[in-house]
């Protein structure tokens, strides 16, 4: 059972496309990311992507990076990651939620344990970006064991060759750059995505999902013209951090989806 | 068997843990670089800029005074005199005219101690390409005259203030240059570090150090060194000695940062202290918590203050090949000053650590045994920092 696939399915049926909001765990303070899940929630995204804060985050521009840090400086650990994610299922809050975290995290924590863990608290994926395919046979291996799900990324630099080996072994959603770079910094021409959007079509049938510097309403409303989802980062962190209220997170998704 | 493997491990270290955007780059560089540097053209200039411009081949030289204090035969191999003062031209000289046979429009690099950015810079302006060089905050201070050097060279500097605002934050900054601008950049790095190809990359362009090396000890001495000794930050000018005696009956030791002792954040000794992780690209041994959070490290030498290894240095490790000691802040003070002294060479303080761990030897060792040292570089960079400790120590 995909519940991130379904659920962005579903809201592809019943509205114009799914929205997927990302938030550092423990930012802007050790809790309140129980309270901005149980808001976004209410709001109506779809699904929550939970970032597992890393010292040395390559993929992402300065403001996650700095969500990172604050959340590292307040002593943010991957376990504190895990029964965060435990009480939001505690509270009843049902959203599916996927880790966003670098693969040294995981490694250290070690595999198994990693994924057993996420299991255990309800956790429904992983999105790894500095784990290419060519290095995630252990991940796979497990997460199917474990039936979580693991959208890989689709770039403007990715080979057609390629794309066909990251459908295959995507689960969810797939994950689609619309630019070179990182997260965080506007992307100005989104549609130049869609021919990405077609390729990867070509061989696939999962929702698309498009993340990295989309900001705004009119930038969703495109994203829902052509594909399945679109992912906030960078612009939700900046909007939470002064008051991280649930009322304030519902808000912010109430805007997206008017 | 010959190492790397075709994913670019040694045994279970190196690979490529990147960001997608940077899979076909990496592809793209690593089936031009086997490409292009086989090529006679390629070579040639190589070969022409390291011995006209850069001053190759540099002498092997039997340090008499140290030699007769320590009891056994110490050579230096000369890699300060090298252009810009240390062994890292022979890198940039490659990597930068690899990019120009690649038709990259622009290069980009990261630095720590400022060497690394000065001799990208260097090899930029000599092949007219622009460079941009990224710089922790912290390292721009420490590294004042550097800056400066860069700028006159023409390169951009670009201060990097996020993380730890050092070396792997440079790194991290200039990675993410790299995801931007894919396309027409060339990512210049300085050690034998990042993903796959890179280590085998920078590696082959310093084998030229033991390539040498050996040629010299064979005429001077008929005969191969006992043990190799060089300072290990990322590990590219251990790495450069060694490989050409790896099938030899030659020792090679493997000198860290120890710092100001072993507890963690006080070192840079990633071999000695370190465990499995992945950093920048690769996996390979790194200083962390317990939550994989990396570390900052400390050494008096900013050129060593890395909190991770090239991935071959692990292998080396682990298989029994190659040691790692580390030296402490105090004794690569002290080994910069006895170098000074003994011989009139003012060692650069990361070269100083492999000074420091011969030192050791003294007494331990017969009297025609051979010891190879790789002078890494020169120590004039270092005036300022070794001055201010001297004061603060006499007072």
């Amino acid at each position: 059972m995909d519940r991130i696939r379904k659920r962005i399915e579903g809201a592809n049926k019943n509205n114009s496309g799914a929205l997927i909001i990302y938030v550092t765990c423990g930012f802007p303070y050790k809790d309140s990311t129980i309270d901005i899940v149980r808001g976004l929630a209410e709001g109506g995204a779809d699904v929550v992507e939970l970032g597992l804060p890393f010292s040395d985050p390559i993929a992402d521009g300065r403001i996650i990076q700095a969500a990172s840090q604050r959340a590292l400086q307040q002593k943010v650990n991957t376990d504190d990651c895990f029964s965060t994610v435990k009480k939001i299922r505690e509270n009843k809050i049902d959203i599916p939620i996927l880790f966003m975290g670098y693969y040294n995290t995981i490694f250290t924590y070690g595999e198994k344990r990693f994924v057993e863990r996420a299991k255990q608290v309800g956790l429904d994926g992983f999105i790894v970006p500095d784990l290419p395919l060519e290095e995630s046979k252990g991940m796979l291996d497990l997460l199917k064991k474990f039936s979580l799900s693991m959208p890989f990324l689709v770039t403007p630099t990715t080979t057609e060759d390629r794309i066909k080996k990251i459908v295959s072994l995507s689960s969810g959603f797939v994950y689609l750059v619309p630019r070179l770079g990182i997260t965080g910094e506007k992307t100005k021409d989104l549609s130049a995505a869609r021919s990405l959007v077609q390729k990867v079509r070509k061989y696939t049938s999962l929702p698309i999902c498009i993340g990295f510097g989309i900001e705004n309403k009119k930038d969703v409303n495109q994203i829902f013209s052509f594909c399945e989802g679109a992912i906030i980062g960078s612009k939700f962190i900046q909007f939470i951090e002064k008051n991280p209220s649930p009322e304030n997170a519902r808000l912010f998704v109430e805007k997206l989806l008017s | 068997m010959k190492l790397p493997d075709e994913q670019g491990y040694f045994g279970p270290y190196g690979g490529q843990f990147i960001p997608e955007t940077l899979v076909s780059v990496l592809d793209e560089l690593k089936q031009k670089y086997f490409n292009i540097v086989k090529r006679d053209d390629f070579r040639k200039k190589l070969n022409h800029y390291l011995k006209t411009y850069c001053g190759r081949p540099t002498p092997l030289y039997l340090a008499e005074n140290m030699s007769r204090d320590l009891g056994f035969k110490v050579y230096l191999k000369r890699e300060d005199l090298n252009h810009t003062g240390a062994h890292k031209m022979n890198n940039t000289l490659g990597q930068v005219l690899l990019a120009k046979f690649m038709d990259k429009k622009r290069v980009i690099a990261e630095t720590g101690a400022g060497q690394h950015g000065v001799a990208t810079a260097t090899a930029c302006a000599l092949l007219n390409i622009p460079c941009k060089v990224y710089m922790g905050k912290i390292d721009c201070v420490r590294q004042e005259l550097n800056v400066f050097r860069m700028k006159l060279l023409g390169a951009k500097l670009e201060v990097v203030e996020s993380g730890s605002q050092t070396l792997k934050d440079a790194i991290n900054e200039t990675i993410r240059d790299w995801v931007t601008n894919a396309n027409d950049t060339y990512y210049c790095l300085g050690s034998c570090v990042g993903p796959d190809p890179y280590p085998t990359m920078v590696r082959n362009f310093q084998i030229i150090i033991g390539k040498e090396t050996k040629e010299e000890i064979l005429k001077v001495e008929g005969r191969l060194p006992d043990v190799c000794v060089a300072c290990v930050g990322g590990g590219s000018n251990a790495i450069g000695l060694f490989y050409p005696f790896l099938d030899d009956k030659v020792k090679f030791v493997g000198v860290e940062a120890g710092g100001r002792g072993e507890k963690l954040g006080e070192n840079a000794a990633t071999i000695s202290l370190g465990q499995a992780g992945i950093l920048h690209g690769a996996k390979t041994y790194i200083l962390q918590d317990k939550y994989g959070q990396i570390i900052p490290t400390h050494s008096v030498s900013a050129g060593l203050d890395y909190p991770g290894v090239g991935p071959e240095h692990v292998f080396l490790k682990e298989s029994g090949r190659a040691r790692y000691e580390a030296a402490t802040d105090t004794e690569a003070l002290e080994a910069f000053e006895y170098l000074s002294k003994m011989e009139g060479i003012i060692p650069a303080l990361e070269s100083s650590h492999a000074i420091a761990y011969v030192r050791k030897l003294k007494g331990k060792l017969d009297k025609n045994k051979i010891v190879i040292i790789n002078l890494s570089g020169r120590g004039d960079k270092d005036m300022g920092i070794v001055r201010d400790l001297f004061e603060a120590k006499n007072g």
